[in-house]
């Protein structure tokens, strides 16, 4: 139902979406929502990329427990 | 599909991460709706940025220029750009003003603008102007756009410097405010837009140079389509089978209404304008956007024979 599919969006996305959307397909708000999943998964690669970067030169138990001070 | 919902769909997929062809299904949206949904991914994929803000704490113990070394071989532009924003503002400029360009531009593509307004304020324009080269050549138009709004004119001065004209038409596609747009062209040298008016037509970029001047003040356009008519028939040529190819009759019509009689004369009498087909996509743009009263005055000044295919089109 694209209703359904519209909150699934509108949770992915956090707030309340621009009514325009409600002209799209089931299919178009799927691809929407997988859309944003995607580059939030990219992102979250890229980010822990960099800190493991970033830590690589401390010795194991140090960098676990920098990583936990600078990130939490 | 608008020009601008293009420009939008392209934005968002740049954010994304995504073919803007992906995407291609947005552009039957208004381009508010396209660009609100960007704002709302744009605050989603940043919602977890408070969490470096103990990185942007450790980053103010190290002496400047070893947090520089740390920044630039140890976090990467990545992380960086994540920081930025949470840094001291006095501090970050001092930072950056230690990295070398093609960091700046690494970190850039990945920057939220908004989140360092302050900073991209304070820096110098030589050091923005040597980022904007390096994006440049990396065709990063659209991260380029996302800046404009955010730099100082003496900054937005010294990135005209390094640009050059086809890339600045490139740029404006996608600058957000169109406030702001008007104001950018004003800093522009006259040379400049004939320039990239010129070279519109070799780099397929009518769509774009249209766009711009539906974005700035009508007086503003005016000038600038006056300037789009002194060039040669076939840069104009380009011009009108850009606005065919891309049913642009109706961006093309309001922008005649501001040329000068001389000009506007100089465009009518233009041979490509007055194909049949192209003077039926004239005219259908005029009936379907209620553009007539724009397209008259553009027909009155053509040769007799293609007001008569005008007439000979128009419904009674």
């Amino acid at each position: 139902m694209p209703g359904d599919r519209l909150k699934a969006v509108r949770a992915q996305y956090g707030r309340p979406l621009p009514k325009g959307l409600r002209a799209l397909s089931d299919d178009e708000l799927r691809d929407l929502a997988d859309a944003l999943a995607e580059a939030h998964a990219q992102q979250s690669q890229a980010l822990d990329g960099a800190i493991d970067h970033t830590l690589r030169f401390l010795p194991w138990p140090l960098s676990g427990i920098v990583r936990r001070v600078l990130i939490g | 599909m608008s020009l601008e919902g293009h420009a939008e769909v392209m934005k968002l997929a740049r954010l994304l991460g995504a073919e803007p062809a992906r995407l291609a299904y947005l552009e039957a949206l208004a381009p508010a709706d396209v660009r609100a949904l960007r704002e709302l991914a744009t605050q989603s994929l940043h919602e977890d940025d408070r969490r470096f803000g103990r990185v942007a704490l450790a980053a103010r113990i190290p002496p400047v220029g070893m947090t520089a070394w740390i920044a630039q071989h140890l976090f990467g532009a990545v992380l960086c750009a994540r920081v930025a924003g949470l840094l001291d503002t006095g501090r970050a400029v001092a930072i950056a003003e230690r990295l070398p360009p093609l960091f700046l531009a690494d970190m850039a593509m990945q920057l939220d603008p908004r989140r360092a307004r302050e900073i991209i304020f304070r820096l110098e324009p030589a050091l923005i102007a040597a980022v904007a080269a390096e994006l440049t050549l990396r065709e990063e138009y659209i991260a380029m756009g996302r800046f404009v709004g955010h730099m100082t004119d003496a900054a937005l001065v010294a990135c005209f410097a390094v640009i050059d004209a086809v890339s600045l038409l490139r740029i404006s596609y996608f600058v957000e405010e169109k406030d702001q747009l008007d104001h950018v062209v004003s800093l522009l040298a006259i040379d400049r837009v004939r320039d990239a008016l010129a070279g519109a037509s070799d780099a397929d970029l009518w769509p774009q140079a249209l766009d711009l001047l539906t974005r700035i003040s009508p007086a503003r356009a005016g000038a600038l389509a006056d300037l789009a008519a002194e060039q040669e028939d076939g840069v104009l040529g380009g011009m009108v089978a850009a606005a065919q190819r891309d049913g642009l009759w109706d961006v093309v019509l309001p922008v005649t209404q501001t040329m000068t009689e001389d000009a506007r004369r100089r465009f009518a009498c233009l041979p490509a304008l007055h194909a049949p087909q192209v003077i039926a996509a004239l005219v259908d743009a005029a009936l379907t956007a209620g553009l007539w009263d724009e397209l008259a005055p553009l027909a009155e000044l053509m040769p007799a024979e293609a007001q008569a295919v005008v007439r000979e089109r128009t419904p009674a």
